[in-house]
């Protein structure tokens, strides 16, 4: 086998090489090749180093912990953030009101009662008509003549199917002083018919109520979520505009870069929260009347969060963009000149494959960190501007306009303020700690 | 160096003007008047129109304005102190003052105490000291300024009755305690983490390694040599600081009761007084812009490396 010696390689012609150069390779030759070990992906390898960071790890999971308490909590808690539930109010955390303690006492003596609807905290009242119960497998239907106020009905299982009506008011002592039997009949009910749900328990008001008899731990759920979604809504549209723009300043450079990054100057040395505060006023009146009048599915989309909310996030895409579009706009530069970039460039590689190949993947530990860390960011603008009373309305809540409803009674009811207080910290805590997580996970050269 | 501040002045002014436009044409997207009242006749909006010049054309307006910065004239209130001329309700009734007092002071309290906390713990890093200063730091920027307000509120002032629970104008020390506190704890924090990072970047330096080498004792070699170079990003941090401090100032000063500039503001917006909005805009941004040069300025002397062309990078 001829074999071609190399003393100096600009002597490596390739079409100098005979025929007869190449050989099968051996077995043992083979084996070196073979893959040991499997190759470990840069998520992987990121996964792996922000696994082993306990703080960040902590902080993940306790945000895990937020987000299922507010979007799966409420299938747990009967009440809702924007009803206001009768004889409720002002109550301390795990406090019941009057007709709660009622029930609760007698579901202790009873077998199982039933109130219409699902509604909880007010005592039951039925009007004229068809309704029908469903216990073990067994329909039971029944009519009113008249209306009923504040009634429980009581089904008693010792007796097998005995139904009987009784008035709350008549509770006393343990006892209801007037019991009537109830007709019913076993079988298909009317199609008319209301049904009447069961309740087993009655769920305590954990985090108390506030003045208008509204359920703190429900709404405090549903603020959560509203300021986790703005967070999240507020973070992508920064790194949408940001990215985008960022990267057109990088790669087209010249005009384009200076005009881009001129505009970016201005933009930076404005003083953002005044602006915020003169747009969120500005923007949500016509926010308002074009939600009103528009058949636009987004316009309806959007309506349901509401004009302050909307404001928010066209303020972000307006004033926020900017220090995401420096860093892309940096990142870009700097790949740009780097010199895999050249060698794809000299294979032949084409705009389109350098940028969805080398420039996105290089670039997305950068976008993931700046987008984290942005999050907490627009949640802390969210609750400063609800604070003020210019963020989300009433009967909306978010975690900010629930510290600033609690404001009015402070000294008597702390907890009012501490709740939401508490959760909207820890949210932004952890949020910090996963972004500084994610650094050091995703971008090790920067972690000394 | 001299043409360098000249440009750097120019940009800020153009950005000022920027800012006035953008704010007058904002603020007159806002629907309704200050003249709007619930039995406003039209001949009487009208009336009111022409006698404040809102009747002219948008560019007009905006031009009576600037013009008027020009010769120091903030223009008259319309509205919340109807025929007051604005600089009076800015400067002269305090507002303005309190304010400034308010964000310097707080300014003080977040390089006074967060620079050297920054030190420590770089200075001990790894130690247990380290670590708790880390843990009230990372605490300091999650907890929302208006809840260290109304904390302190409530324990120290209404619980345990140590301070005044309404600042109002400021009178006395006392009552300085808790607003600036409040205001200042987030960026404390903020700087203090910046310090550590920026002093632990330093101490990891060839040029410490050398001062090492010559055997320069440690605390020398920290406080002479690294901490100069670590507090540039501290530096860099003073605009978007005052800006922060300006604006969180009327989260604060809602707050305690303080009649400042903030709580102005934003009432001036919902009352639509035109002529309030924008003066006291005008006026913050100046102020917020001002800091942004000051700094840039006071950068090129602090680190001889940065050009001084106003290309930067």
């Amino acid at each position: 086998m001829p074999i071609i010696h190399l003393n100096n390689p600009k002597d490596l012609d390739f079409l100098k090489i005979p025929e007869d150069g190449f050989s099968a390779a051996s077995d043992s030759e083979k084996e070196n090749l073979v893959e040991k070990r499997k190759s470990v992906s840069y998520w992987r390898d990121a996964w792996r180093r922000f696994h082993s960071n306990k703080v960040a790890m902590t902080a993940l999971i306790v945000f895990l912990a937020i987000v299922v308490f507010a979007f799966a909590g409420p299938l747990i808690v009967p009440y809702s953030y924007e009803s206001q539930y009768r004889n409720s109010a002002k109550l301390g955390p795990m406090e019941y009101s009057k007709s709660e303690e009622m029930e609760r006492t007698v579901l202790q003596e009873a077998d199982a009662v039933f109130f219409t609807e699902t509604i909880m905290g007010s005592l039951l009242s039925l009007s004229k008509g068809d309704y029908y119960i469903k216990q073990n497998n067994t329909t039971y239907c029944f009519s009113l003549e008249k209306a009923l106020e504040k009634a429980m009905i009581i089904y008693n299982k010792d007796g097998a199917d005995i139904l009987t009506i009784g008035l709350t008011k008549d509770y006393k002592n343990g006892e209801f002083t007037t019991v009537t039997p109830l007709e019913y009949t076993i079988g298909e009910p009317s199609s008319d018919a209301k049904e009447v749900k069961m309740i087993k328990s009655v769920f305590p008001h954990v985090f108390g109520t506030d003045s208008s008899g509204r359920d703190i731990m429900a709404r405090s759920m549903y603020g959560t979520r509203v300021s986790l979604i703005i967070g999240i809504i507020a973070a992508l549209i920064v790194l949408v505009i940001g990215a985008a723009i960022g990267a057109i300043s990088g790669l087209c450079g010249g005009v384009v870069d200076f005009v881009i990054m001129r505009i970016i100057d201005l933009i930076i040395s404005i003083p953002s929260t005044l602006m915020v505060l003169l747009l969120q006023v500005v923007i949500s009146e016509p926010l308002q009347k074009w939600f009103d009048t528009s058949t636009w599915g987004l316009a309806r989309a959007m309506s349901d969060l509401g004009p302050g909310i909307v404001s928010i996030f066209i303020v972000f895409a307006l004033l926020y963009w900017v220090s995401m579009a420096r860093i892309v706009r940096g990142q870009v530069l700097q790949l740009k000149s780097m010199e895999f970039i050249t060698a794809e460039k000299v294979l032949g590689a084409g705009n389109k494959r350098i940028i969805t190949r080398h420039l996105l993947p290089n670039c997305v530990g950068q976008l993931v960190i700046a987008t984290c860390l942005q999050i907490p960011s627009a949640i802390f603008m969210e609750s400063f501007l609800s604070y003020l009373g210019i963020g989300v309305a009433a009967p909306m809540a978010s975690l900010g306009s629930m510290c600033s409803d609690a404001l009015s009674a402070l000294s008597l009811y702390p907890y009012r303020l501490l709740c939401p207080a508490i959760i909207l910290s820890v949210l932004v805590l952890t949020l910090n700690l996963i972004g500084d997580g994610l650094r050091d996970a995703l971008d090790p050269r920067l972690k000394k | 160096m001299f043409g360098y501040i000249v440009k750097r002045i120019a940009a800020s002014v153009c950005t000022l003007l920027f800012v006035a436009a953008i704010t007058f044409l904002v603020m007159n997207a806002i629907p309704g008047s200050p003249f709007l009242e619930e039995n406003t006749t039209v001949e009487q909006m009208e009336l009111a129109n022409e006698k404040y010049g809102l009747d002219k054309p948008l560019i007009v307006q905006l031009k009576n304005y600037l013009v008027g910065y020009l010769h120091g004239d903030l223009g008259t209130s319309l509205k919340m102190q109807k025929g007051t001329p604005v600089s009076d309700l800015i400067f002269h009734q305090g507002k303005f003052v309190l304010s400034i007092k308010l964000g310097i002071l707080a300014l003080l309290i977040t390089v006074l105490v967060g620079v050297p906390l920054g030190c420590i713990a770089a200075y001990f890093r790894g130690k247990w000291i380290d670590n708790v200063l880390s843990v009230f730091s990372t605490l300091g920027i999650a907890i929302p300024n208006f809840v260290v307000a109304t904390l302190l509120l409530e324990v120290l002032a209404i619980r345990l009755g140590m301070l005044p629970s309404v600042s109002g104008s400021l009178t006395d020390v006392k009552s300085y305690i808790m607003p600036v506190i409040s205001l200042g704890l987030y960026y404390a924090c903020y700087v203090a983490k910046l310090t550590r990072t920026s002093m632990l970047d330093a101490i990891n330096q060839d040029y410490v390694r050398t001062a090492k080498a010559k055997g320069l004792k440690t605390n020398k070699i920290i406080f002479k040599h690294a901490l100069r170079n670590s507090l540039i990003p501290v530096i860099t941090y003073l605009g978007p600081l005052t800006a922060g401090l300006m604006c969180g100032g009327f989260v604060i000063e809602t707050t305690f009761g303080i009649p400042g500039l903030g709580r102005y503001f934003v009432s001036s917006i919902i009352e639509r007084d035109y002529p309030v909005i924008m003066a006291t805009t005008i006026v913050l941004s100046a102020l917020v812009i001002g800091m942004n040069l000051l700094v840039d300025i006071i950068y090129t002397f602090v680190d001889p490396r940065i050009t001084l062309t106003g290309k930067g990078e």
